[in-house]
């Protein structure tokens, strides 16, 4: 039960301060690489640059990866290494998957083995599975320069060429090679067609013969370190990391946990290398390991321990309504007796839920996951226990649980300036971080990335609720519909990814006679959503630390709040927990609590 | 700027070179040489070499004499992946479940071993639910998505449906003037009031499909009212349940009724497949004509033998792949 | 040295400095319920109503918006009950006015101490000098600067100037409020005049620095009037925060009409609840979202952040410094490194003779008696003492040659003797008696020179002797006749009480303490370690100290100092807060940022702690304002949706009475708290000299914990109380 997590955390963290060490070592330019590579780095590489070329030159590359993503998604069916003649898909879909794998958020209104060809999930999946991963990963590296007042921010190409050649694919390698041999297909073949053993177990065609079993086959094994690895998490397959063919045994599911975790947990000891602060690092990667704990003992508790309310027995409830049409302004709602169906849920909750990781994995996975934006499921979190649905939301809403690579510990430096200033204040001194004096430009910009994702969240959430573009997509009833829109524009925001699949949102082919309704709406939106949670959230802290980078060291003395012991950290703690409970209370009592508290079943 | 294009044009030509063609080149290599079976999809071949499943996917199977997988909300087709998504307000999930059970739950206590479901047709056929006649009529005003769901599940209800709205002018009449926004309704439209009106005219009676023969000797499946039935046991199930709350009733495991991520979940647990041993091993028995507990115990021993435990059991329970297992049944 | 010998020492205040806190503390409280101060400020409170005012706190002008369009709302299309509305109304419109009220207050607090400040402004005669000798008689506003006015006893001073003339006793009690006369004079560091102050014996001249409108006290007067009141860098970050959280909540509240609006639908269409008829939630009832709004943005802090800045002004003015802007405040608060003065600050105003040590063939009693006789013409307090202590040797003891110590000094001078003053080259002073004898009396190293020149002899245990009394940071004089070593006396500093303990609680602050002194090394590092100070500038000249800021401010660090010479104005402009005394050079008073009225030079430190305070508090209330939100969801939400989602009734944790009274009861906590907090922005949350991280728990349990807990009490209490009276149903 609980040693499925408590395996999968410490293992990432012992392995993380070695690795840390290397990404330190490999962000601070100290290797020497062999001849050939040496020659393409120094092509890369057009010098120092400030935070605004930094900024420019990261763009840039998004631009031209949006440009190809859209060229290969839209010329899919005239492309190469088709098997099974993947057709065109609808122009929306296409500008929300494009926008969607090139800002690592890996939203899918689509589904990977009955929309996409091999040639777009090698040629436009994985490659911006690469790139887009990694341009967090710099955008951090960047921002820790310029905390430690480098004269300039880095060189963004020869970054991104480092954290791609010498951290992205050599783990990737590694990581296939043992995912394989777990049992990940790795072919270019198309669907192999499986004579059932019992005849017509598929059902018979209109002439009579048995239906095959279609098993779709790809280059998954390609693909899902990457995935992984770089928080991506759009699966080869619809059901993502729950495939077989994903995710194979116990053991590979304890693999992928550790690379979805490994890169945001290194990028903390990276950055108390790099800023040659590690007792700061260890506080804020204390901080995080406790918030993490608390999301995978929720899920746990509520998902594994209880069993799925929705088959159980609940007595026979009466609510006051508050209405002031009705006699005595009060009205009474009753919430029929219910009785329970003798199903045997001694394992928790398994609708969804996979037998082969272990019992708690779907739970712990839900955690991981949305901890650090990565996206991929091996459960259904759409069928997770209701409460137990608050913890991959919260894993979005805070999106700093070590948080996606790169861009976890980014959000992380934007909850650590606000708790600075306020906790600073209380010090009787102008806040200080790191010995640069914060004042209204840092704030200005702190809280320019910090309202970003709120309002990305609640407002599009609450303009699809009332709307039938939302109400007209789920396919849960009540507060777990409204969960639906909620989840799914969380994941859109913090570049997550993952979903509340239930959702209707995949138009598929361009010319899919019976779309589901409101898909269009979805693409476009959640696109727009995606674009703008992305950039604004990292160029923001780029220029914040650019102006820190720009200030007088303000020496430390007994008067300085101190960031590296245990009062900060609950500094830190406190105020991401206060900010976020604050921000997202209410949405999460609308959803996920509402439908606790409820009645259940609710209708139908 | 001129630098920062030719920088950004190189760094994308390298990396499309590297991450889509170097890196998963060697990983193709690796994987085609050294994982060859498992990189083709881990499949299983009969001995004329053709495809019938694969180990890590699962395959349905419906005969009493094997094991069956967890329900797929993907109909076990791997050409799509998926859950229900249903979360535990929806009453889909609970109807699916309570549908599942019906024609399998066992009494426990006094009644140990009997099925419900005999139970449940007796109580049917009473047609009193909640002290009102018509238990049809009340569920499908009740759970009017249900009954929608059934007109549209096989196009032969959606016609016994039909013929009913062409039968019945005067209540598509009253129909269309109490919903005005819908002209032309479809069967599942139409599914609650047509069920109202089936209660009416039969009594402690369901429509459900039979297979009759056909005068030129084929058979044939029609909608007939019927009295008795799987379909009775399990879509009345949940219904028959709330008149009998403290019925004594033995669990089933959950993962028996319970649909998995993918749709493809290739385990059950051991305790599932005990809990079906009894009806595999009557149905092998009275294949073969051999002793029941005899072929029960073998079976049992090929479970245990078959069993695995994710992490070696660190981290879950017993569990078995059933298609190996049926297949190692099938050729026994 | 060329200190006044008829200055007195600059006023000291009575009692310990906690003592001194006391009453200053007693006098605010009774300043601030003071019932014309109320009044004042409620009328304000009003005016301050208007929208242009508003606008420049957004988070209250969100909350003036709010409430126009909630009484609209009421009026137009009440969702629910219009009572309820309507107390609704009536208490978001109070927040409004607390807020003003807040503001309203603190200013006429300062326009208080501005009114009185303003009575000493008075037109006053003033007699212009003329070039040409003449006087002429005009009124104290028509003087320019530059204009010399003759001012005699009696008469006040018209405007802010120096002394270029004469010497004369002062009554500033118009502006420190000490009643103890003080002595201004020409040509040294006291030279500046005060206008309004009153002139109680002798006769000037003043050269008017600063035309009429722009003195002194016009510019206090309009400092704490608020008039010139600028917004602090600190201020600007936090308002910009606050203006941050505001959006986003606004973000929140809107959002939430929407999602309240999916809930009565989905509700709506439940046959399976029974719920067929429309329901309605107060979620999509405007003014509660107002009212909702309204809770969560930060408008505790929003309402008092003006008070605070205004609070903190007025706080160094009752501490008797003149900030010149509230920057300056603040700053202090941030000051790593404090540059002190020894003399007046560290040790009690200058050295005293302690011990005559007698050489070769003298007694005590001799080296006493040609001590003082050298210093009979000595007018420094040095020389006094010296004279003093002689004064006061047993009489057996000095009896051998003298009959010394029964008689005035004077009388034992022979007639005919000269007097050699004290020079800043020969650094010794002296008497030429009228038989030839030569005593001298000064430095060693002078002394030394003296009787090598005239052929003596200087034994080796006589410089050893000097170094040993230099290393208990005394100072050594040499006394000698003629080519001869008489003895030395040993001047000490003594160490103000209590000195100590302050610079340990400066450390812990996290301030570094510089002693300044002209002392050599080996005495100044003495008294530094006796006084516990962190390092010391020895022989300090003012290029050395503006040299040594400058070196600290390189190293990233603040610096305070306090000056009153006008070679003290370089370094004084060059720290980062310079506090020039009031007694000081015109010169000074302009380099610094921040004047004190009572020339106090352990001032300093009280400048640090009103400076960290006024950031503590700001910081503090902004913590506890957003806390406070918490408690308000768990009010508020179950209660939007008592209509709806009844059900949520579970995360009711205050179990409030109804929707309609929880929403009330946590709007009320909300205007509320901001009224009974204004002491608090006002007289400051309390500093302690306990070092950060103390320092930060002790406030996150106060401020972060208690702005949690503080409002579930409240609010519950507010439902129960208003309950029982029947305000709220």
């Amino acid at each position: 039960m609980w040693s499925l997590p408590l395996l999968i955390i410490v293992t990432t963290i012992l392995l993380s301060f070695p690795f840390g060490r290397y990404l330190a070592w490999i962000m601070d330019g100290k290797y020497n690489p062999p001849g050939w590579l040496r020659w393409i780095e120094d092509r890369l590489d057009t010098g120092a640059q400030n935070w605004k070329q930094y900024t420019v030159a990261l763009m840039l590359f998004n631009t031209m990866a949006f440009v190809v993503g859209y060229a290969v998604l839209q010329l899919q069916a005239f492309l190469p290494l088709n098997p099974d003649h993947r057709g065109t898909l609808s122009p929306t879909t296409i500008f929300n998957t494009v926008t969607s794998f090139m800002t690592n958020t890996n939203l899918q209104h689509y589904s990977g083995d009955q929309h996409l060809s091999h040639f777009s999930q090698i040629g436009f999946i994985l490659w911006n599975m690469f790139t887009s991963a990694a341009v967090g990963f710099c955008v951090l590296a960047a921002i820790i320069r310029g905390l430690r007042g480098d004269s300039h921010m880095g060189n963004y190409y020869k970054d991104m060429w480092r954290v791609i050649v010498y951290a992205f694919i050599p783990v990737s390698l590694v990581m296939g090679v043992l995912l394989m041999a777990e049992g990940q297909p790795m072919t270019f073949e198309g669907q192999a067609q499986i004579a059932t053993v019992e005849d017509g177990a598929m059902g018979t065609a209109p002439d009579g013969k048995p239906n095959p079993q279609m098993i779709v086959r790809g280059p998954v094994a390609a693909i899902m370190p990457i995935k992984h690895l770089g928080t991506n998490g759009g699966g080869f397959y619809g059901a993502n990391s729950a495939h077989p063919y994903e995710n194979p045994t116990a053991w590979s599911n304890f693999l992928t946990c550790v690379n979805i975790l490994i890169f945001p947990l290194s990028l903390i000891v990276m950055f108390g290398r790099m800023l040659n602060n590690m007792r700061h690092a260890m506080v804020i990667y204390a901080v995080m390991t406790i918030m993490f704990f608390g999301m995978a003992g929720w899920a746990i508790y509520w998902d594994t321990l209880h069993p799925n309310p929705g088959l159980t027995a609940h007595e026979m409830q009466t609510y006051e309504a508050a209405d002031a049409t009705a006699p005595g302004g009060k009205r009474t709602i009753d919430s029929p007796m219910i009785a329970g169906l003798p199903v045997d849920q001694e394992l928790g909750n398994l609708e969804g839920k996979e037998l082969r990781f272990g019992t708690s994995a779907g739970a712990t996975f839900a955690a991981i996951t949305t901890a650090v934006t990565c996206g991929s499921v091996n459960c259904m979190h759409d069928s997770l226990n209701p409460l137990a649905g608050i913890t991959p939301m919260t894993g979005m809403w805070l999106n700093c649980v070590y948080g996606g690579k790169g861009v976890g510990m980014v959000n992380m430096l934007v909850y650590l300036i606000v708790g600075v200033f306020l906790a600073g204040l209380m010090v009787g001194r102008t806040p200080e971080y790191l010995g640069k004096k914060v004042e209204a430009r840092e704030m200005k910009l702190a809280m320019l990335a910090l309202l970003i994702h709120p309002i990305m969240i609640l407002g599009p959430t609450g303009l699809f609720a009332a709307l039938d573009w939302g109400r007209g997509a789920t396919n849960n009833p009540g507060s777990h519909g409204f969960s639906e829109i909620l989840y799914e524009f969380s994941s859109a925001s913090a570049n997550n990814g993952s979903g509340f699949e239930g959702l209707g949102d995949t138009y598929g082919y361009y010319d899919n006679q019976a779309p589901a309704p409101f898909s269009p709406h979805w693409d476009i939106a959640t696109g727009l959503v995606m674009l703008i949670s992305r950039y604004i959230p990292i160029i923001a802290p780029i220029a914040l630390a650019a102006s820190l980078a720009a200030k007088k060291l303000t020496p430390f003395t007994a008067g300085t709040m101190r960031t590296d012991n245990v009062t900060f950290a609950f500094v830190l703690l406190g105020t991401v927990l206060l900010v976020g409970a604050l921000l997202f209370l209410p949405a999460a009592v609308l959803g996920p609590v509402a439908e606790h508290l409820g009645p259940l079943p609710f209708g139908g | 700027m001129n630098a920062h294009l030719r920088a950004n044009f190189l760094l994308l030509v390298v990396t499309i070179v590297l991450c889509c063609v170097v890196y998963p080149a060697i990983l193709f290599g690796i994987g085609q040489t050294v994982f060859h079976d498992k990189a083709e999809g881990s499949l299983i071949y009969d001995k004329q070499g053709k495809p019938i499943g694969s180990h890590l996917i699962a395959q349905p199977f419906s005969g009493e004499g094997y094991f069956q997988p967890r329900p797929s909300a993907v109909s076990y087709n791997a050409a799509g992946s998926g859950g229900s998504n249903w979360g535990a307000n929806q009453y889909l999930l609970r109807e699916r479940v309570a549908r599942q059970l019906g024609p399998i739950v066992k009494y426990a206590g006094a009644r140990k071993g009997q099925p419900v479901g005999p139970d449940v047709e007796a109580w049917f056929q009473k047609d009193q639910y909640d002290g009102k006649p018509g238990i049809v009529a009340q569920w499908a005003a009740a759970h009017g998505t249900v009954a929608s769901n059934w007109a549209k599940a096989d196009p032969l209800n959606g016609g016994y449906v039909l013929a009913w709205m062409n039968d019945h002018a005067d209540d598509m009449a009253q129909w269309k003037k109490d919903n005005p926004d819908n002209a032309a309704p479809k069967p599942e439209d139409m599914a609650v009031t047509f069920f109202s009106s089936f209660s009416k005219v039969h009594p402690g009676e369901f429509p459900s499909a039979v297979e009759s023969a056909t005068a030129d000797g084929k058979s044939e499946k029609t909608i007939q009212p019927v009295k008795a039935g799987t379909d009775i046991q399990g879509i009345f199930f949940d219904l028959w349940r709330q008149e009998h709350p403290t019925a004594d009733l033995e669990p089933v495991p959950a993962d028996m009724v319970m649909a998995s991520g993918s749709g493809l979940d290739p385990h059950i647990t051991l305790k599932n497949a005990l809990y079906q041993l009894d009806r595999v091993a009557a149905r092998r028995a009275a294949d073969t004509n051999r002793n029941v507990n005899e072929v029960r115990k073998e079976i049992e021993a090929l479970l245990q033998q078959k069993k695995e435990a994710p992490l070696g059991g660190l981290v879950g329970v017993d569990l078995v792949n059933v298609l190996e297992v049926n297949l190692a049944l099938r050729d026994r | 040295m060329s200190q006044a010998t008829l200055v007195q020492p600059p006023p000291v205040h009575p009692g310990s400095p906690e003592d001194l806190k006391f009453s200053r503390r007693e006098s605010r409280r009774y300043g601030l319920f003071a019932p014309h101060l109320l009044k004042a400020a409620f009328r304000q409170s009003f005016a301050m109503l208007r929208p242009d005012i508003q606008w420049k706190n957004p988070v209250m002008f969100v909350v003036e918006i709010g409430t126009i369009l909630s009484i609209i709302f009421t009026f137009i299309a009440p969702g629910a009950q219009l009572k309820y509305l309507i107390q609704l109304d009536i208490w978001l419109f109070a927040t409004v006015l607390f807020a003003n009220f807040a503001t309203a207050l603190a200013e006429a607090r300062g326009k208080a101490q501005a009114d009185t400040l303003r009575k000493t402004r008075k037109e006053t005669p003033a007699f212009r000098l003329r070039e040409t000798g003449q006087i002429d008689q005009v009124v104290s506003t028509a003087l320019q600067a530059g204009d010399r006015v003759v001012v005699e006893a009696g008469q006040v001073i018209p405007g802010d100037g120096e002394i270029v003339e004469g010497v004369a006793s002062v009554d500033e009690s118009a502006i420190t409020g000490e009643s103890a006369p003080v002595i201004r004079e020409a040509g040294g560091d006291r030279s500046g005049v005060t206008g309004g102050t009153r002139v109680l014996s002798d006769r000037i001249v003043v050269k008017i620095t600063a035309s009429a409108g722009k003195s002194f006290l016009d510019r206090m007067i309009a400092l704490v009037e608020g008039a010139i009141r600028q917004r602090t860098p600190n201020e600007i970050a936090l308002s910009l925060v606050l203006s941050a959280f505001t959006l986003i909540f606004l973000i929140v509240t809107a959002a939430l009409w929407p999602m309240a609006l999916n809930a009565e639908m989905y509700m709506q269409s439940s046959p399976y609840l029974d719920a067929t008829q429309p329901l309605k939630s107060l979620g999509t009832d405007v003014p509660t979202l107002v009212g909702l709004l309204v809770c969560l943005i930060p408008t505790t802090i929003g309402a008092l952040l003006a008070a605070i800045g205004i609070a903190g002004m007025d706080r160094a003015l009752r501490a008797n410094i003149l900030a010149k802007s509230g920057k300056a405040v603040e700053v202090a608060g941030d000051v790593d490194t404090l540059l002190l003065d020894k003399t007046g600050t560290i040790t009690v105003g200058n050295r005293r003779a302690t011990q005559f040590i007698p050489l070769d063939g003298y007694t005590a009693a001799d080296v006493g008696r040609l001590a003082a006789m050298a210093s009979v013409a000595d007018q420094t307090p040095e020389g006094k003492s010296i004279v003093d202590l002689f004064q006061k040797l047993p009489v057996e003891a000095g009896a051998s040659r003298l009959s010394a110590g029964t008689l005035p000094l004077e009388m034992v001078i022979p007639q005919g003797a000269h007097f050699v003053e004290f020079t800043a080259q020969t650094r010794m002073s002296g008497l030429d008696l009228p038989d030839g004898r030569k005593i001298r009396k000064g430095a060693p190293d002078s002394v030394f020179k003296y009787v090598q020149h005239s052929n003596g002899r200087i034994a080796p245990s006589v410089q050893q002797q000097v170094d040993e009394v230099a290393s208990r940071g005394a100072t050594p004089l040499v006394v000698c006749e003629e080519s001869k070593l008489a003895g030395l006396v040993v001047l000490e500093d003594i160490l103000k009480p209590g000195m100590r303990d302050r610079f340990e609680r400066l450390r812990r602050m996290g301030l570094r303490t510089v002693m300044v002194t002209g002392d050599n090394p080996l005495t100044a590092k003495a008294i530094a370690e006796q006084a516990g100070v962190d390092a010391f500038i020895a022989q300090a000249t003012p290029e050395a100290k503006l040299e040594y800021i400058r070196k600290e401010q390189a190293d990233g660090k603040l610096v305070a100092m306090m000056g009153d010479g006008t070679n003290d104005a370089p370094a004084l402009a060059q720290a980062d807060v310079g506090v020039a005394m009031n007694s000081g050079t015109q010169a000074a008073k302009e380099a610094g940022n921040m004047v004190d009225l009572d020339s106090d030079p352990t001032k300093l430190i009280e400048v640090v702690e009103i400076g960290k305070q006024l950031l503590m508090t700001r910081g503090a209330l902004t913590t506890f304002s957003i806390a406070n939100d918490l408690a308000k969801y768990f009010a508020i939400v179950p209660a939007l949706f008592a209509g709806t989602l009844p059900w949520l009734k579970a995360f009711d944790v205050m179990n409030l009475h109804s929707p309609t009274s929880a929403i009330l009861s946590a709007v009320i906590f909300n205007a509320i708290i901001i009224p009974l907090l204004i002491p608090i922005a006002l007289r400051g949350v309390e500093y302690r000299p306990v070092g950060a991280d103390a320092l930060l728990r002790r406030n996150l349990l106060i401020w972060g914990l208690g702005g949690v807990v503080v409002p579930f009490v409240g609010i519950k209490l507010l439902d129960v109380v208003l309950f029982a009276v029947g305000v709220i149903q």
